[in-house]
């Protein structure tokens, strides 16, 4: 296992596993998202409340589902880079907050055009989603930090203390239709034991959701690779490797 | 179900398929723009491994 941890975290290897995972990842996060799409516009049956408009939903909850879990992402591997001191989690830290904002993004647009027929406004200051802007206001702030420094060590150490302070929003996003009135429907999905919805509409939510973390996987092997490249300026392994890339 | 009322979507199709584009334009956008910054990087790398070559 630890052997196994040690060559993993070893950035030769990690750059050549990226470069030979990346298509599978890609290909197969196509396929899932067109299916989920076919299912959720064509297939699913219009919503007995919402009528079409619930359709949103299948781009809205799986980019939001994202934006946190992305952010978790993020912050272990930092939290491995600050312990362990492990270059590589570094790497993937920093590889995820732009992503992780795409989605943030994504959630926060979807869920202003959804609020308009649901609720009769674009925007409410409501906890779900001021909490949300704030998920994406870490991202941005997390970028922002690690441009600041030229040194990419300092860099990867303050970066990480955000990263890792700022975990607590996640539960705060997560919770905050439970623990608060909001005008934003509550979970319908992630209920424990029996979810609160039929099979025809679920089938494309989950697809969607199980195509981005397919997507994000694969546009993180891009961004390692770019970083390992960028840390790794002057090793000597990179002559062959970049040679035949 | 006609054409016209895929897309219509019972008078929410803006909506819809607004919600739809941002989506898209997010993924194709994110992904392009780490594949932009990977190519640069290893061209940066070649370039460095060039000039060594040279240097020695």
């Amino acid at each position: 296992m630890w052997l196994w941890f040690h060559k993993l975290s070893s950035p030769p290897h990690a750059y050549r596993l990226a470069t030979r995972l990346r298509p599978w990842f890609w290909w197969s996060a196509v396929a899932l998202m067109l299916l989920a799409a076919y299912g959720g516009l064509v297939l699913a049956p219009p919503d007995y409340q919402q009528k079409d408009a619930f359709r949103i939903i299948y781009v809205h909850a799986p980019a939001a589902i994202m934006s946190l879990q992305v952010y978790v992402v993020m912050a272990i591997a930092a939290a491995v880079g600050v312990i362990w001191r492990i270059k590589l989690a570094h790497a993937v830290a920093a590889a995820c907050a732009p992503v992780g904002a795409g989605f943030t993004i994504v959630a926060l647009a979807t869920g202003s055009i959804y609020g308009r027929p649901m609720w009769g406004t674009w925007w409410e200051w409501d906890p779900r989603i001021t909490s949300e802007l704030i998920q994406l206001f870490l991202y941005l702030g997390y970028m922002a930090l690690r441009a600041s420094f030229d040194d990419t060590q300092r860099a990867d150490r303050a970066s990480a203390i955000l990263a890792i302070v700022g975990v607590v929003n996640v539960p705060i996003v997560k919770y905050s239709v439970v623990w608060w009135n909001s005008l934003h429907q509550a979970p319908t999905i992630s209920k424990i034991g029996k979810p609160s919805i039929e099979l025809s509409m679920a089938w494309p939510l989950y697809t969607m959701l199980l195509g981005f973390m397919l997507y994000f996987a694969a546009v993180l092997c891009d961004r390692v690779r770019s970083e390992i490249l960028r840390r790794e300026r002057n090793a000597s392994w990179l002559l062959e490797t970049v040679k035949t890339s | 179900m006609s054409l016209r009322e895929f897309i219509a979507m019972g008078s929410y199709g803006g909506y819809i398929w607004s919600c739809y584009a941002v989506t898209i334009a997010m993924l194709i956008f994110s992904a392009w723009s780490a594949r932009r910054s990977l190519r640069e990087q290893i061209g940066a790398a070649k370039r460095r491994i060039d000039m060594q070559k040279e240097g020695a």
